[in-house]
């Protein structure tokens, strides 16, 4: 009886080891893709009161059409259009050979990080925040992590709110020099928080975002 | 039963319970959240001499550091410098807020093929052995809030060929030439035959 009972067990953990194993084993696939995660945290005194998460931050059609102009196999002087933050459309140079760089999209330096009280849901139509109460600042140097096969870029921003706001989402924009030659700002990511912060004069909110690649 | 005997049977007893569960375990589909907002699918086709549809392919295709070393550029506040490394090896400077910046030239994206071996790496610059190499204009589709970016080529066979690896190479200024940079790589083990036609497209989808 007590060499069964032994047995039993002993096929048991059998079972666990190649379950274990089996799972240790199995190939890890690199599936690709950008993941972005959205971190929100709000501070009173220096203490963190609240912190949200969200992910599958979702990209709008500027971001799109920056893809398609890195596809685009077409010749010297094309555009393409993308809408600036007051919502006009503004043609961007896909090339334009006769030119050392003042006129091509990434002459211009700035990004922003905005945090507002609009509660619109995402459009990929969005060229600003949907909120009558915006701020605005600039984001961080984006910091890089890369351990094979996976990269990381993140940026962040602090924003120290002298009067009471709820902040229910969050965007961020580049600026990119126009086939005009001046530099305009674009929505390039806006996101509906899950849970909207309710904030108090003297807060501190800080937006972080992390876009990974392949994982 | 002898001893002799009851030892086998508890032995293959053994064997049975630990390598049926390795065996379930090993073969069972990752169970992950898929938080991804961008996603990059390889689509391939084989089509013999006659045209006739051989087999499809479709798989994601993961990114290269100088996908990473681009995006990042759009995540820059100022004026600096990026390294991406070309598909000769070379180590080049990528700008952003100066004169000659990173993409005042991207004017060419191709899909490479390749019979190379080797894994993905995000290091990797170039296919381990290019074959062929063709391109189309992109397409954008836009459904709701969902965006596909595509490009598509097709490459034509004169005798049998295993296909291992796909690329797509993109252009970017170093501040002196306009150079080609792998931005995404796979790879696949697909035959076509003499004759055949093999047509690949790559669709990024934005806000899967």
């Amino acid at each position: 009886m007590r060499r069964e009972i032994l047995v039993a067990l002993l096929l048991i953990s059998l079972m666990f080891l190649g379950v274990y194993t089996g799972l240790l084993m199995k190939p890890k696939e690199t599936k690709g893709g950008v993941s972005v995660t959205l971190v929100v945290r709000q501070y009173r005194n220096g203490s963190l009161i609240k912190e949200v998460v969200d992910r599958k931050d979702p990209f709008t059609n500027n971001f799109i059409q920056i893809l398609y102009a890195t596809m685009y196999n077409g010749g010297d002087l094309k555009t393409y259009t993308m809408k600036d933050v007051s919502g006009t459309s503004r043609n961007l140079y896909i090339s334009r050979a006769d030119c050392s760089g003042f006129c091509s999209p990434l002459y211009a330096t700035g990004n922003y990080i905005y945090i507002g009280d609009g509660t619109t849901p995402f459009s990929i139509n969005d060229y600003k925040l949907s909120g009558t109460n915006i701020l605005k600042t600039k984001g961080s140097t984006p910091s890089e992590s890369a351990v094979d096969p996976k990269i990381n870029y993140t940026i962040s921003a602090s924003f120290s709110l002298s009067s009471a706001m709820t902040v229910s989402e969050v965007g961020y924009s580049k600026v990119l020099t126009a086939s005009d030659f001046y530099n305009y700002e674009f929505l390039l990511m806006r996101d509906v928080l899950s849970t909207p912060i309710s904030a108090l004069a003297g807060d501190t909110i800080t937006v972080t975002y992390i876009i990974r690649i392949n994982g | 039963m002898g001893g002799g005997d009851l030892v086998k049977r508890y032995l293959v007893l053994s064997l049975v319970f630990l390598l049926v569960p390795f065996l379930v375990a090993y073969s069972m589909p990752q169970q992950q959240e898929d938080d991804r907002v961008v996603k990059g699918w390889l689509i391939t086709k084989a089509y013999d001499a006659k045209g006739n549809l051989l087999w499809t392919q479709v798989k994601e295709d993961p990114f290269t550091l100088n996908f990473g070393r681009y995006i990042s550029l759009y995540l820059e506040p100022g004026t600096t410098t990026h390294a991406a490394v070309d598909t000769s090896g070379t180590s080049r400077t990528l700008r952003v807020g100066q004169d000659y910046d990173a993409v005042r030239c991207h004017t060419y994206t191709s899909i490479a093929v390749g019979t190379g071996t080797g894994g993905f790496s995000i290091n990797n610059y170039v296919l381990t052995n290019s074959v062929s190499k063709g391109a189309s204009l992109p397409s954008i589709s836009v459904i709701g809030n969902k965006a596909n970016v595509s490009i598509s080529a097709s490459f034509s066979f004169s005798s049998a060929t295993t296909i291992t690896e796909v690329g797509i190479i993109t252009q970017f200024h170093d501040g002196g030439a306009c150079r080609d940079f792998l931005i995404a790589r796979d790879t696949i083990s697909k035959s076509i035959p003499a004759g055949g036609t093999l047509a690949v497209t790559w669709i990024v989808e934005v806000n899967a």
